[in-house]
Parts: C-alpha cells; structure tokens; sequence
C-alpha cells in the first residue's frame, strides 16, 4: 500500500521537463520525495515530546480544575473551556504518535506524576499562583511551537515526482497547497491551532490575575526551567 | 567498540513513518549495489548455510570480479561478511511480512482481534524460515555473539514493532514498551523452538505461538517479561564488558 | 636534492599563513598548491617530486613521525578492509595496482594477505609511482622478498604519472589502492578520473590518507604537533626542514571527507554507506568506491 521501490537519487539526476512545467497537476499525480534521516529523526522527536506536552499540559488543567472548580465557581467554565483543548490537543497527538509509528516517551509515568503534582500544588498555593503557572507553562510550549513550525517551513524542502513518469516537477509549476506532502500540511496546521489556543490560554491566564501570585517572578521562572528540562528530556527518551 | 553499544540504545530504533515520501521507510535498499549483492546470496544459504561460501557463490553468479567482495569487507558497519549476511535475511523478511500486510488478498486482513493478528504475523514471519530452517541456528548464533548482540536487541525490537503495530497495537504510554518487548520474547522464543520442532508442518510451532500470544493478554505475562529483558539485557551487558576485558 | 633555499618558510611564518588561510585567495585556474604556496601547475609536480626525492631512504621514519608510528596499524587494518585475494574456487586471479606506491609495503602486504588469507598465488601486482627515487627504493626492498624468487615474475615497477597512467590499459586491474599518496597529486579529479579507466567493472578504489580531524580539541593538538614538531623532526632525523613542512601544509590542503568522496563519485564510482572510515579520531581516513 505505502511502499514501492524507488531510487530518488537517479530520479533527482533527471531534468524538470519543460512539458511537466506547463501541466496542472492534482495531489494523485504527486510522489513526494524521500525524508533525510535528520529529518525523519526531527519529526519522530516532535510527535514525541509535543504528545508528552499534551499529556501535561491535560493533567495540570485536570488537577487545577480538582482543587479550583468548587471553590472559585466563576473559574469553572474557564478552567472546564481550557482543559477540553487540551484534551483535544492530547488526543490529536495520541492518534499521530500511533499512526506515524513513533515511540511514546518511555518516561511517561514521570510525566504524569510530575504534572499533577505541578497543577495541583500551584493550586493550591492560592488561584493567582495556578494562572502564573498556566503562564510559565503556555508561554514554554508557545515558544517551543514556534520554534517547531519555523523547522518544519524552512528545513522540509524535498523533490516532488510525477507519479507515473518519475520526472522532477518544479515546485513553482504547483499550487502553494500541493507543495508539500498532506502529512506535514497537515502535521503544520495542527500545530499552528493548538499554538494559537496555547496563547489564548495564556492571555486568560493573565486575564484571571497571574501576575498578582507572589513571588510571580520567582514561580514563572522555576516552572519554565521545569518545563525546559522536560522538554528537553522527552525529545530523547 | 563498547561506546557504540551504549551510544545506540533508544536512538537507532525505527523512527516517524513518513507515509507520504514512501522512499524514506525502505527497509532494504534493493537499489544498492551490496543489497543486491547480499540478496542474491541469500539463494545459497539452504546449501551452504549463513557462510561467507553464499557471497562467493553469488558473485561469480553475478559474474563479479572477486574484488568487489571489498564493498562487504570495508563495510564501515565493521560487521563479518557471515553477520552481514544474517542482518541482510532479517531484514529482508521484515520488508517480507510488511509487503505481506499490504497485500490486499493477505489473510491477515480478515482477522479483527489483536492478538490473533499478532499471532497470525509471527507465524507468517516463522514460516520464511522453512526453507533455511536446517541452516537457521547458525545465523542465530551470530546474532548471540556478545559483541553483535546491541545490532540484534535492534532487529529484533524493530520485528517486536512491526508485528505490534500491524496487528493493531494503539497503546500510548508505557505500555508500548511493554507489547513489543513481549511479542519480541515471544518471537525469539518460538523461533528457537521452531528449530527443534519435528512435526509436521511445524503445527507444534504455531501452537506454541498461539499459546505465548494469548499469555501476553494477561498482563501479568508483560511485566515478568520486561523483567526477562533485562535480565538479558544484563547478561549481555555483562559478556559484552567481559569480552572487553578479555580482550586486553 | 634540496629545495631551494628561497622556499625555505620559517616556522612562525607558517602559523600566520595557517591561521588566515581560511579567507585566503583561491588559485587561479593555472595554479595549484604546493603545501601553502600557490604555484603554477606545471611546477607543482616537480616540487613534489624534489620532496619524495629527498626523503626517499627515510620514508618510513618520516611517516612514523608524522603519525606517531600508527601508519602501520592504519596500513594493516586498511589490508585487512580491503581482504582482496582470489577466493579459492573463483574464475581468475586478480589484477592489482598500487599507485604512488614506491616503497612497496601495501603492495607486499596485499599479495602477502591473498596468500595467506586465500592461498592465491596467481594474483599480479603493479606498483606504479611517479618517483624515480621511491620506486627504486622499492625495488631494491623487492629484490630481497619471495616474490623475486618466484619463476614467473608476478610483481613490476612502473615509472608513471597517476594523473595519467599511460602504460596501463583501460579495463586491466581489479583493485587499485593508493595510501598516502594521492594529496600530492597536481589534480586529484584527474587522478581519480584514471582509476576509474583503468579498473574492470567490479573494480575496487580504495584510498588511505591523512585527513582532518573533527573533533576541535584533538585537531588543535594535532595542528599543533604537526606544524612546530614535525618539520623540527624533520630537521633533525633528516635534516630535511621544508620537505616535512610541505607534507604536513599538504595535509591541511587536501579536500574535506565529504568533498573527497563527491570527487570519487564525480569520477564515476559507486560509493557505499557513507563512504569513508575514521582511523584514529580522523588522522587518517579510508575512502572506498566500486567501478559498476
């Protein structure tokens, strides 16, 4: 079903053909070209650790919402609203560790520990000090999302093929959707979404008064080399 | 040597399937000139078993010059012409049983239950073995070769995968580990039992998958098989760093 | 024969050229490198030649400074790769080639591995080396081995340019090795361009050269051997300053890993894997490539 035999590199011999360039191609015509193995090493480090991310990020809200949602009513709709992305995020990222065939962290169960503890013990500092945390952490995995998607823009750049004839189609001769391969469109959209829901969180967060826990400073920062390590951690192992 | 062993680990594993640049998750290279060299050897071993006499053979079949035998020997893997070989089959018999589960006509497809899928893939890969299966324990015994054991923990785990994921596996946390690393024991296991087995048509083989496979869905059979892998991953640490030693 | 006294660079000077190297000019199309001089191509080959010529009798010493005595192991294990013999049962004994090979020792040490290894004492050797004084050394070294004694001569001496190798045949040899010897080449895409005409389909390249190390640590303490010790070495085992200065400027010169083996590609040759092995942190480096 997914595999056949090519040799990309005789192909990448072959000239783009001045007939290819005129013709409109649609998404069945298309081969997309072979992945480095850098850049197949990258994408299995994404979809690991952004799926462990999730997974915290789906437990601090869980924890938070135990020890906020009956004792700050008026936070329950807003916790409840942040949690369910998450959970989305979670789950979107459980189906591509799956089905791309990458290894989950084997570090899980820290994970896990780790993030219900971060979310209930923020909580139960006082609610400000739960938001300045909901801070340091979107604010860590915002940036990381960033970093990710300029990689996947500026590093994904491989030869598209004409199906039937094996020729090298120029990229300019397509339509900007059909320049890269439906799994990293998508893979791509999928992280600009959750990104920008990571910030809206953050926004709230601010909104609900983060920036009067005290010590705010002492707390963001602390969460953020937390998260950094984890971060760095999870891509690995 | 000792710290490629320990550089390997987790990082060598099969990594992102990209499904839409099909060129990125070839197992073999058929394209590359000691692939070729390699599967045509792979002809010979029912007559000379896993020995360096295949690729002899098959470079005069291929009417080679004698010379080329360097693009093996120089193998910057630094493995013996005999393991390369014996990497060269396994890996061959992956790519195998994955055009197996893309078959549209493949049995496999009829079957719904995870773990009779998984019992019907590693019958399916025991069953390549039937034509080498006199010669098949001396390529297994390289693989035990303390030395070559970090390589053959990564093949293996690379088959445990492969059988995991076709048969429907979707776990998505510890429990991943622990799947494929059973499945792996239970692929070691029957293929060495396979081995000895007599009776006709292996049927004492494939019962001995089924009944392994169904072990595995009580979970208590997973733990106490993480707890054999590292056990043998402990002896095999140990041998390697005796070997070490001993070498002087 | 002695290098003129006018190129005679003193230690602290070659630092300087080192160290700014990086950003210096590119040769123009009719020159080359010699060591870190630009000179013109013609004359290229000449001053290598007064080097060899010079260091002839002392060859050995000379490489076992400038690698601490290691280019034995390298050349044992480069022997041991390559495994090359004609297996007992095969069609026909092989054809070998050993360029810039003057001293002998890689071609004894092949012809010496296919008889042990595989019992062939039918495969041929040529050595073949620009150096009139290299190869006599080898001769010399020849006329006291068992091969001289052997009835039917199996090993000759050729004088030739491998930029051209004009005595040998297209289509003739099975496994053409050079160790240490194809840096000094004027042009080495043409040297590389000969192999590939001269070797049978199925024929073996294989090189060994001193290459650059890539860890930074330990190429700082091998530049820095290198460029103060060597050359004093060389003063002093053979009193021969500038002919070790051009060797270990020769060194930095040579092409990168990756960019040597484009160039074998380029010549024709199918390259496996990666193409290359690292000896000893990348002192030295092992390049392979198949004539399909």
């Amino acid at each position: 079903m997914f595999k056949r035999p090519l040799s990309s590199s005789s192909r990448a011999l072959q000239q783009v053909s001045k007939a290819s360039q005129s013709k409109k191609f649609n998404l069945s015509d298309l081969e997309f070209g072979k992945l480095s193995k850098a850049q197949i090493a990258y994408l299995d480090r994404v979809i690991r650790v952004d799926q462990s991310g999730e997974l915290g990020a789906n437990l601090i809200y869980n924890a938070q919402y135990v020890v906020l949602a009956n004792r700050y009513p008026h936070l329950k709709p807003v916790l409840q609203h942040m949690w369910d992305q998450e959970l989305h995020h979670y789950s979107t990222f459980n189906d591509l560790q799956v089905r791309r065939r990458v290894r989950p962290s084997l570090l899980t169960p820290l994970w896990k520990v780790g993030a219900v503890g971060l979310g209930a013990v923020t909580a139960l500092i006082s609610k400000e000090a739960a938001m300045a945390c909901t801070v340091a952490v979107e604010t860590v995995i915002g940036n990381h999302y960033n970093e990710q998607l300029r990689v996947l823009m500026n590093q994904y750049d491989v030869p598209i093929y004409e199906k039937n004839t094996g020729e090298v189609i120029s990229k300019e001769s397509l339509e900007m959707t059909l320049r890269t391969s439906p799994e990293l469109r998508q893979l791509k959209e999928f992280i600009k979404e959750f990104r920008d829901e990571e910030l809206e969180h953050l926004e709230t967060a601010i909104e609900h008064d983060a920036k009067k826990a005290v010590p705010y400073m002492l707390l963001t920062e602390t969460i953020k080399l937390l998260c950094h390590g984890a971060i760095y951690t999870a891509e690995r192992v | 040597m000792s710290n490629r062993f320990w550089s390997r680990g987790l990082q060598s594993v099969r990594r992102y399937h990209a499904y839409d640049h099909p060129a990125s998750n070839l197992i073999v290279d058929p394209t590359k000139l000691e692939n070729k060299l390699l599967t045509k050897s792979l002809e010979y071993i029912p007559q000379f078993g896993f020995s360096d006499q295949c690729i002899s053979e098959a470079i005069k079949q291929m009417q080679y010059p004698d010379s080329i035998r360097s693009i093996l020997t120089a193998s910057f893997s630094g493995h013996s012409t005999e393991l390369q070989l014996m990497v060269h089959w396994l890996k061959t018999q992956r790519q195998a049983l994955d055009s197996e589960v893309n078959s549209p006509d493949s049995q496999l497809h009829s079957i719904t239950d995870e773990y009779e899928r998984a019992s019907f893939l590693i019958n399916k890969r025991l069953s390549y073995n039937i034509p080498i299966i006199d010669k098949l324990s001396g390529g297994i015994s390289q693989l035990l070769v303390p030395y070559n054991m970090s390589f053959s923990l990564e093949e293996l785990y690379n088959l445990g995968d492969d059988i995991a994921f076709h048969a429907g596996d979707a776990s998505i946390d510890f429990a991943w580990y622990a799947k494929r690393l059973s499945l792996s024991m239970v692929y070691v296991s029957s293929e060495l039992y396979m081995v000895q087995d007599k009776s006709a048509d292996f049927v004492n083989t494939k019962k001995f998958v089924e009944d392994k496979v169904k072990n595995i869905d009580h979970l208590g059979e997973a733990y106490e098989n993480i707890e054999q892998w590292a056990f043998f991953n402990a002896i095999s640490a140990f041998n390697l760093v005796k070997s070490q030693v001993s070498r002087g | 024969m002695r290098l003129a006294a006018s190129r005679i660079r003193p230690l602290t000077r070659a630092f300087v050229r080192f160290n700014s190297s990086s950003g210096g000019n590119p040769p123009r199309d009719s020159t080359t490198h010699f060591g870190y001089k630009t000179v013109e191509e013609t004359e290229k080959e000449k001053l290598v030649g007064d080097v060899f010529s010079s260091v002839a009798s002392s060859y050995d010493i000379m490489n076992d400074v400038m690698s601490f005595g290691i280019h034995r192991l390298w050349k044992s294990h480069f022997l041991n790769r390559l495994d090359a013999g004609m297996r007992p049962g095969s069609g026909r004994p092989l054809d070998f080639l050993d360029v810039a090979g003057g001293t002998g020792d890689i071609a004894f040490g092949l012809l010496e591995h296919a008889e042990k290894r595989f019992n062939d004492f039918q495969s041929t050797m040529t050595v073949a080396d620009i150096n009139p004084d290299m190869l006599k050394e080898g001769e010399k070294r020849y006329q006291d081995t068992k091969w001289a004694k052997e009835a039917d001569p199996r090993v000759s001496f050729l004088v030739q340019n491998g930029e051209t190798l004009d005595k040998i045949a297209d289509n003739s040899k099975d496994v053409y090795t050079i160790a240490f010897g194809i840096r000094n080449f004027t042009n080495i895409q043409k040297g590389l361009e000969q192999a590939y005409r001269v070797l049978r389909p199925g024929g073996i390249f294989a090189c060994l050269e001193f290459s650059q190390v890539e860890n930074q640590l330990l190429d700082y303490v091998y530049q820095t051997y290198s460029f103060s010790l060597i050359p004093l070495a060389g003063q002093l085992i053979a009193d021969d300053r500038e002919s070790y200065q051009y060797l270990v400027e020769s060194i930095r010169r040579f092409p990168k890993k990756e960019e040597f083996k484009g160039m074998i590609e380029k010549a024709g040759f199918y390259v496996p894997e990666k193409g290359y092995e690292d000896l000893t942190f990348g002192v030295a480096t092992i390049h392979i490539g198949v004539k399909l």
